[in-house]
Parts: C-alpha cells; structure tokens; sequence
C-alpha cells in the first residue's frame, strides 16, 4: 500500500514537473540568454564600476594632498551606489520585458499552453534574479582589479554586502514585475519604476539633508516640519519599495552587523515572496492581452 | 545741505534707537543643569518651553531648582537665564518618575565642582554633602595661601630687582660686589572650584524618567515637570587622533574600531590612543547643550574619555614586530623663508604641546596598544597601508573591462544567429 502511494507520488510530481515546470525552466534559460547576450547589462556594470574608478581617485587623491586618509571602507559609497544601479536596472529589465511580450502577444501566445500567470512572473523573477547574480560577480571582479590597482583595502564585509544584496536585488525585480503587470505599456511602465526608484532615492537623500539641517526642538520652523515629513514618509516607503531595503542591508553590513543584514536579507526575500503574489494576481485581473 | 544732513542723522540714530530693544525677561522656574560628560561638568538650563533633559546613565550629575529672569536670545536661538537678576533657590524635594510611578525621591545637598588641574584641563570632580563643604574651604585656604606666597615672592622680586641693579651700578664703578640670588617663584595654582551650590544629585541607570520638583507645602511646584533621557554607550574601543608630522594643525581621527589608515610611504604620523565610547549623537549633543539643534537621532559619535598615552604601542610589519613608547613632542615653526611646521623632542625644560606614538609609514602595519600585561586592547587594532599613488589610467581602464565582456558576447550572438541563418537558407 505505502509504495503504491510513494509511486503515485512521484509520478505526480514528475507530471507536474512535465506540465509546468518544464516549460518554466525553458523560459528562465531562454530569458536568461537573451538578457546576457545583450549590452545592457554589461553597461550598467561598467557604469558601476566607473563609479567605484571616480571614488577611489578622489580617495587616493587625498592621500596624495593630505598624506592621511582615515576610512572605515573605501568600497562603501562605491557599493551602495552599484548596488542601487544594479538593483534599478534589475527593476526596469524585468518590467520591461513582461510589458514587451504583452505588448508583441508573446504573454497571450503562452497561455494557450500549460503556463500560468504565476508560473510566467516566476520564470521571469528566476531569470532576473540570476542575471543579478552574474552581474554582482563580474561586478566584484572590476572591484577587486580597482583594489589591486589602487592598494585600498577591499574588506571581507564589503563582500558579505555584495552576496546578501540578492535579496535586495530579488525584491527589485519583483516590484518590477508587479509594476508590468499592473500597466500594460512598455513607455509608462519604465518610467513608473524610474520614477519610484529616483523618488525613494530622492527622499533618502532630502532625509540626510534636512537631519543635518540645525533646528531647535521648541520652535516650530518649516525645517523641522519638512524634516518630520520626510522622516514619515521614508519610514513608510523604505519597507513598501525595495530601494530602502539596499541601504540598510548595506549600512547594517558594512558596520559588521552580519546578524542584522541576514535579518533585512530575509525580510527582503519575502518581500518579493509577497510582490511576486501580488504581481501573478494582478496579470491575472488586467489580463494577459495587450 | 545741512540741513538735510540733520535729518538724515536723525533718522540714522531713531533707526539706532529702535534696534537696540532689551530682551523682555519672564520670572520662570528652570533647572539648572551640571551634566557629567567626559570633557568636564557641562552647565546648561532648562527652561520654558519644556525640553528633554539627558544625562549620562551611571554617572553624577546635578539639577537644580532655581527660579531666574528668562529671556530669549536670538542672535544664538536660545532662552537663557539672567542669574544676576534672580538666583532663587526652589525649596522641596525631586521626584524621579518611571512609567507614572514614583522612582525615587531626592533631597537637596550642597555641591561643589573642582578642576585639580584648571578650569580647562583635566578632569572634573563633584563634591557632595559636607565633602563639598570641607573641599570648598580646603580650596579657599589654599588659594588664600597661594596669594600670600604669590606676594611674598613679588616683593622678594622687586628687592632683588633693586639689589641687582645697585649691583650693576657698583660695578660700573669698579666695585667687586656678589650678585644676590633671585627668590624661587611659587608653583602654579591649578586648582579651580566652583562656589557651595545646592542641587540634586542625579546618578540613574539607562532609561526614560520623568522629574518634578514637590514643594514643602506637598504640591507639585508648577512648571517642573521634565522628561529626563539617561543614555549609555553602544560601544567601547579605542580611538586614535593621528597627527601627521607635514600637517598637525589638521589632527585625523581614527576611532571605529574597523577603519583603515592609508598613508604616504615614509610619512611620519603620531598616534594619541584614547578610551573611547560610542554615543547616540543627539543624545549626547543636547547632554552638552539641552537647546542644541544639532544632533541625529540615527546617528553615533565616539566621545573620548581618557588618555591612554601611558601605554606602548605595538607595530607589525613586513620588517618585524617592534614596540614604541608615547613621548611629549613640540612643534616649532620653521624660521626663514620656507613656511611650515617642525615635530620635534622638546629640550630639557620646555614644554611639550603634545605626547604621543610616532610611527614611520613602511609599508603595510598591524598596529595594537598594549595593555600593562602586553595584551592588545581590545578595539585598539588598526591597519596601515600604503596605497599605489601612482598613474591613474587603470581605474579607467578598469570600468572598460565588463563593457568590452558585453561587446564579445553580442558579437558572438549575432555571429551564431548569422550562422544559424546562413544554414537556413542552405
């Protein structure tokens, strides 16, 4: 009787392998090619990468002047802003390609066979989510060459950083996808997610600027007022988009605190977890037409 | 004409008139704060509107009621307090609160703070109870005693003056006189006290309170309630203030336990280790002025509390493993025509205007301080290299890399399209 039903298990599971993820694995690897065989990609790395080449120059420009540079990690401010590059073109990539096969009738074409709307945003979601992979590694290939070229300290923290921002990167991607199936066209559907990303970054930096702005805690002044607001509203939006998630893993872990940054690491993962939900429900409302 | 200018000067000095308003001053009860920080007693005031008063947890302090003029100063954006004015001391007893209940409830003591090494230097040492009455008549004795020994020798000095001059007058008509021995100058007086206030003294574990002052007649005296912040540290280390020999106007400060020090080979750097805390940087900003506007709730600060300048310094390199002594060193400014400064060991019998470690940049080193045992301290580590200062073309090459990585991969699609294409047609 139990091998009877450990039998009919595995041909279960091997038929809905067959029927579903068959045809997912099949969409990660051509998705995943034609990402990787395109220029993009390699463009933001570069970009990123030049970033690090300019912030590194100016460090080694000041120990050329002053004769003393005191610095907890020449690689931080280079890392945030690759990982935020990465993370915004992750977004932008994975939107754009669920509203371009909308846009071409590729989505509807699928449907016809054994792909559901979940199993379609996952492929895609996998896809990104490898591709992130790659391109954090190429990533920490330029940066250890920048380290060995410039003799600056690329520490073991700055690495951890780079591995636990997947998941930062994971949920980028998925708010991506939820932004494309939510809008159907390709041009608004960039500029939605552009717009969130410079917009969350708009109010980190407007945040940073005000807290350092002077004002007494008895007067009511405008400083004090845009500064609660900013406060409010970032306190809000760095957990309902992923680009806050990017900054404190990234503070947390370059302070040493490797408990803290798996912990945003994790709710990060299931951040996408739920957007990603979210995103198979909402391509399933508006429709999978164009 | 003149008489225009008359106008004009009238005008100017109406304007003169109407600018230079005095602050209107409002009888208020405040708290006179003297809040331990590591750099001494920091005096502040609290008054209307109320504000947060912090301390640090573990450590005396002193609030006092007083009743004083308060008026707004706005040149700095502060309330403050003629105390010239009015200095009334509030009767009754402090009440500390936590969550609604009374905590503790504190008498008036008399206090005193002294400087043993000045008012600037050094530090500070609170007196309390009938200690701050004897400490406060100890220091009166011995600075009545310091001026009477200080005019002893300023007498002495000006007869000694007047011998030696007789004696140069002797001698310029040919008399062989002895020249008489100049009087000995009596040490420096250091010691600073403060007058014997009255106060409570504060010493309360980390946590938020709530203080109000309860008058003789048992009502709670209006206008003293306060929220009282007592914070902790978030971290210990040692931090370092590096002075570089080229620049020692402009000291670095290396105090986050992970940070690197990068340097020219052969720069010659001198290292001052401190005790340092990691404080909550708004926190500890309104301990030092409760009506600061700076600070960052989100943001840290390391406070130094002691020198650790007695210790010895340990340095491995690619030379070997070698330990260094702190010494007192003086900086000179280099006469002629080229401008500068020069760090050097001060001659017998002047004065040092720092002390410290002096390490020559070799390479890459590992430096510790060592305690009395030759253990490292902990959080006393630090990393010294040298970075490559050289031509700057590979940090633009670098970039270039990933991008000529994209350029092979899309040519070699679209050769493998072409290809699968040509076979088509074939």
């Amino acid at each position: 009787m139990g091998v009877v039903a450990e039998v009919r298990g595995v041909t279960r599971i091997r038929s809905a392998w067959i029927i579903s993820g068959r045809p997912t694995a099949a969409m990660i690897r051509l998705d995943l090619f034609s990402t990787l065989t395109a220029l993009a990609p390699y463009a933001v790395v570069a970009g990123a990468a030049a970033l690090a080449g300019f912030v590194l120059q100016n460090d080694l420009h000041r120990v050329q002047e002053d004769g003393l540079l005191v610095i907890g990690d020449p690689f931080a401010v280079s890392l945030y802003g690759g990982v935020l590059l990465l993370s915004v073109y992750l977004a932008a990539s994975a939107a754009m390609a669920v509203a371009r096969e909308r846009e071409q009738g590729t989505v509807e074409l699928l449907s016809y066979g054994p792909v559901s709307a979940f199993s379609y945003l996952l492929a895609k979601f996998t896809s990104h989510v490898l591709q992130y992979m790659f391109l954090v590694v190429l990533l920490l290939g330029s940066y250890l060459l920048l380290a060995v070229a410039t003799g600056l300290h690329l520490r073991g923290t700055t690495l951890l950083a780079m591995a636990l921002s997947i998941g930062p990167a994971a949920a980028a991607a998925a708010l991506g996808l939820l932004v494309a199936a939510l809008i159907r066209r390709v041009r608004p559907t960039i500029l939605a997610v552009l717009g969130l990303a410079l917009g969350t970054v708009g109010l980190q930096v407007a945040r940073e600027v005000l807290a350092r702005l002077p004002a007494p805690e008895f007067h009511v002044n405008p400083v004090q007022v845009l500064r609660w607001a900013a406060f409010a509203v970032s306190s809000i939006t760095q957990w309902l988009l992923p680009f806050g998630y990017v900054d404190r893993e990234l503070s947390v872990m370059l302070r040493g605190d490797l408990a803290g940054a798996l912990s945003v690491t994790v709710a990060a993962c299931v951040y996408a977890a739920v957007v990603l939900a979210l995103a198979a429900t909402g391509l399933d409302r508006t429709g999978i037409r164009q | 004409m003149n008489r225009a200018g008359i106008i004009l000067l009238l005008l100017l000095l109406s304007a003169g008139t109407a600018r230079a308003q005095v602050p209107v001053k409002e009888r208020q009860f405040v708290y006179g704060i003297n809040a331990f920080a590591w750099e001494g007693y920091v005096g502040s005031l609290s008054a209307r509107p109320p504000h947060t008063i912090y301390v640090l947890a573990g450590h005396r302090s002193i609030v006092s009621a007083r009743e004083t003029l308060v008026y707004f100063w706005p040149i700095t954006g502060e309330y403050r307090a003629d105390w010239s004015g009015l200095n009334a001391s509030v009767d009754g007893t402090l009440e500390v609160l936590q969550t609604g209940r009374a905590l503790i409830v504190l008498p008036r003591q008399p206090y005193v703070i002294q400087y043993p090494h000045g008012p600037d230097s050094g530090p500070a040492i609170l007196y309390v109870g009938e200690e701050a009455a004897r400490r406060y008549r100890a220091f009166v004795e011995a600075r009545d005693q310091y001026r009477d020994a200080l005019a002893r020798y300023l007498e002495a000095r000006r007869r000694y003056l007047e011998a030696l001059d007789r004696a140069a007058a002797a001698r310029q008509r040919g008399v062989t006189v002895t020249l008489p021995s100049a009087p000995e100058e009596p040490e420096q007086f250091r010691l600073f006290s403060s007058d014997v206030h009255d106060g409570f003294l504060i010493n309360l574990p980390q946590g938020r309170y709530a203080i109000r002052v309860r008058g003789p007649d048992g009502r709670v005296v209006a206008g003293s309630q306060r929220t009282l912040v007592a914070f902790t540290h978030r971290r210990e280390a040692v931090g370092f203030t590096i002075v570089p020999q080229t620049r020692w106007t402009v000291p670095e400060r290396a105090d986050e336990p992970g940070s690197t020090i990068y340097a020219r080979q052969d720069q010659v750097l001198y290292f001052q280790p401190y005790a340092a805390r990691e404080y909550n940087d708004l926190a500890y900003a309104r301990l030092v002025n409760p009506q600061s506007a700076e600070g960052r709730s989100d943001g840290w600060r390391w406070e130094y509390s002691q020198s650790l300048v007695e210790s010895r310094l340990q340095l491995a390199g690619a030379s070997g493993v070698q330990t260094v002594t702190g010494r007192p060193y003086r900086v000179e400014q280099k006469t002629g025509e080229a401008l500068g400064y020069e760090v050097i060991e001060p001659p017998a019998g002047q004065t040092s205007d720092f002390s410290g470690f002096k390490v020559q940049v070799q390479g890459t080193l590992n430096l510790a301080l060592l305690d009395a045992a030759g253990r490292p301290v902990p959080g006393s580590e630090r990393l010294v290299r040298v970075p490559r200062l050289g031509t700057a073309w590979p940090l633009g090459i670098i970039p270039l890399l990933p991008l000529t990585l994209g350029a092979g991969v899309v040519a070699w699609r679209r050769e493998q399209l072409g290809r699968t294409a040509r076979s088509r047609e074939v």
